[in-house]
């Protein structure tokens, strides 16, 4: 990519994250090229989008991503984020940020954990103090809050993680791999949580293996396959067949089925494929879990949403301000 | 800067609340605390230098087992964390990369600081449990003190118990338990063991009967395990644990023979040489209170300056290894 299309990418407003020409190149001891995990990717992230980041293990998603937070040097290309490059820490406080793998102090508390990151980002203590208790909530942790990370499961500690990533409000979500480790129920509620944050206008860069779960909640994708950019666009542009039309009806007769199949077959030529919908194994699951839980659920005072969340801390803010 | 400064106590806090809870830094503790107060019981053959030889012996298991301390802790709070991806997490958010450095020295510092205090203290006990030979009204001998020995293995057992039942009913951690109880437990043997003296006969007056001059002495090697950790850190930004460790063992020992091999040398690689190396003799002066001897302020001081120059020197040259390296 040109300097000058650099240059228009990042005079576009909606742009939160451009990407021109982005290089890694990991290199051996002698300093010889070993491994090309990124080459030449070009992208950009828009206010409010969900964007995903597929490719199979390998493919340079991570790398990608810790280029943008500036923890990888790029050996070529360039990164715009919010209007300044990664290496400027300010930045970075407007950004949250969940790794690949939860790496937390062991001997932390989720409390404690929540304290030191809080405290990273300069939160006055009445706003941290807020925003641990209803993320810990958020995230189901409310009573191991005052247990040590190290004895927590991969999924718990997965939500601690998550936890962390929105300590600060940010403007900008980076997810890498965020349902790793979590069972279905977790991996709904991460989903409910990107949806918001989107629908709140924050933009979430969302990495991921795993196709479904970016079907489910993304506007966009880029697919990168060692380390290059395959494709990119809207997702209901890529998945669409042109070339085919679904009818959806409500339960018939067989008598009505075969009359419509008849009508079809002789306008087309060709008798057309007849099922049932069918809901997805996590869609079967959860309304399995919800309906055994809905008593349990009527008795105890909902966790505040991801929605009330952000309502909360929106206001809190105008106030300080 | 506010937010640099609010940043670096932080992580410096979490570091050492992070180092204080390996198990592996109170093994150290208590291995050291251990080896120096039963020293004054298995002493053969001292010629009727009993006292200084459990002053020496303390003091130099401070300085070896404190150059452990500062090594594992580096290498647990910064190399594996490096390795592991927990620093990534931090260095995510909008933290620098020097106060990030600077802030797990001041951790491992803090770490150093209550492991130096309860060595000081069993040093201080076993220097008092040394058998003395006395005379008074009712004794005329050697005698070993063993209100202040038993007392102080007496603390340990207590602190453990302590830990272990703080662990089992409020989940407490152990490690941080048992090291804190340590830390309040041995001063208050000390205050204890002025109410009586070496044949435990209770005194008229109350007399702190413990060899405070050890104090400066004791100074001095926490000044040089701050440098010991300032290179440990700085090592820990490129090395594993282990390499960390015997490099500052390499050094060490560099550092006790650096007076002998350099401190002649009129070559300008010596000179050079002679300067960088921390030359251990000037930290290790515990012949100097001997014979009712006193360390100075005045070198306390100069010996200050020196080893917050170095550290500012070794931590640049560290964040300037870490300034670009790749994080993740």
């Amino acid at each position: 990519m040109s300097d000058e299309t650099f240059v228009n990418m990042n005079s576009n407003s909606d742009n939160v994250l451009s990407i021109s020409g982005l290089t890694k190149i990991y290199r051996d001891f002698w300093q010889r090229p070993k491994v090309r995990a990124v080459s030449q990717l070009d992208m950009s992230l828009q206010r409010g989008e969900v964007l995903g980041l597929l490719g199979p293990n390998g493919s340079g998603k991570s790398t990608a991503i810790k280029m943008i937070l500036g923890l990888l040097q790029p050996t070529a290309g360039r990164i715009s984020i919010l209007g300044t490059t990664p290496d400027d820490p300010a930045v970075r406080a407007r950004i949250g940020y969940l790794p690949e793998l939860s790496h937390l102090y062991r001997y932390l508390t989720p409390h404690e954990t929540l304290e030191l990151y809080g405290g990273l980002f300069s939160l006055p203590r009445q706003i941290w103090l807020a925003r641990s208790a209803e993320l810990l909530e958020m995230v189901g942790l409310t009573e191991a809050a005052h247990r040590p990370v190290g004895e927590f499961s991969k999924g718990m500690a997965r939500r601690v993680g998550l936890a962390q990533a929105l300590i600060n409000n940010p403007d900008i979500v980076i997810l890498d791999e965020p349902t790793s480790g979590l069972d279905p129920l977790g991996r709904h509620d991460v989903k409910e949580i990107v949806r918001t944050l989107a629908a709140a206008g924050k933009s979430v860069l969302l990495s991921s293996h795993l196709l479904g779960e970016v079907e489910d909640v993304c506007d966009r994708v880029v697919i990168l396959y060692r380390g290059q950019l395959q494709a990119e666009g809207r997702l209901d542009q890529l998945l669409a067949r042109r070339e085919q039309v679904r009818l959806t009806l409500p339960e018939i007769s067989t008598a009505e089925l075969d009359t419509v199949c008849a009508a079809i077959a002789a306008k087309t030529g060709t008798p057309p494929t007849v099922d049932h919908p069918v809901m997805t194994l996590e869609e079967y699951f959860l309304e399995i879990v919800a309906r055994a839980g809905a008593a349990e659920s009527q008795k105890r005072p909902p966790a505040p949403t991801m929605a009330a969340f952000l309502k909360n801390h929106a206001t809190a803010e105008d106030t300080t301000a | 800067m506010r937010r640099s400064l609010r940043q670096l106590l932080l992580i410096g806090r979490m570091t050492a609340l992070e180092g204080l809870q390996q198990p592996i830094c109170l093994l150290l503790t208590l291995t050291c605390v251990l080896a120096t107060i039963l020293q004054p019981f298995l002493q053969l053959h001292s010629f009727g230098e009993e006292g200084r030889m459990a002053r020496d012996g303390g003091l130099a298991f401070m300085l070896v087992f404190g150059l452990f301390v500062a090594g594992f802790t580096s290498g647990s709070t910064l190399a594996e964390e490096l390795r592991s991806g927990t620093a990534a997490t931090t260095l995510a958010k909008p933290v620098g990369r020097l106060t990030f450095i600077i802030g797990k020295w001041l951790g491992v510092v803090v770490g150093l600081a209550v492991f130096c205090t309860i060595s000081t203290c069993a040093t201080l006990l076993a220097e008092r449990t040394a058998e003395h030979t006395i005379e008074t009204a009712h004794f005329a001998g050697s005698i070993i003190d063993r209100f202040a020995g038993l007392g102080t293995i007496a603390a340990i057992v207590i602190a453990l118990a302590l830990g272990a039942l703080l662990n089992f009913r409020r989940s407490t951690r152990f490690s941080l338990a048992t090291t804190l109880t340590l830390l309040a437990g041995l001063p208050l043997v000390i205050l204890l063991c002025g109410l009586i003296d070496r044949t435990g006969s209770l005194l008229p007056a109350y007399s702190l009967q413990v060899n405070l001059r050890l104090l400066p002495a004791a100074a001095l090697i926490f000044m040089l395990l701050i440098l010991y950790a300032a290179v440990a850190t700085a090592l820990s930004t490129r090395l594993p644990t282990a390499v960390t460790l015997l490099l500052c063992a390499l050094l060490l020992f560099i550092g006790f023979l650096s007076d002998s091999w350099l401190g002649q040398s009129t070559s300008v690689i010596g000179r050079l040489a002679y300067s960088l190396i921390p030359d251990v003799q000037h930290f290790w002066l515990a012949d100097a209170i001997a014979r009712q001897g006193r360390i100075p302020l005045r070198y306390l001081a100069h010996a200050a300056v020196y080893t917050l120059s170095m550290s500012s020197l070794v931590l640049g040259i560290g964040y300037a290894a870490f300034r670009t390296r790749d994080v993740g």
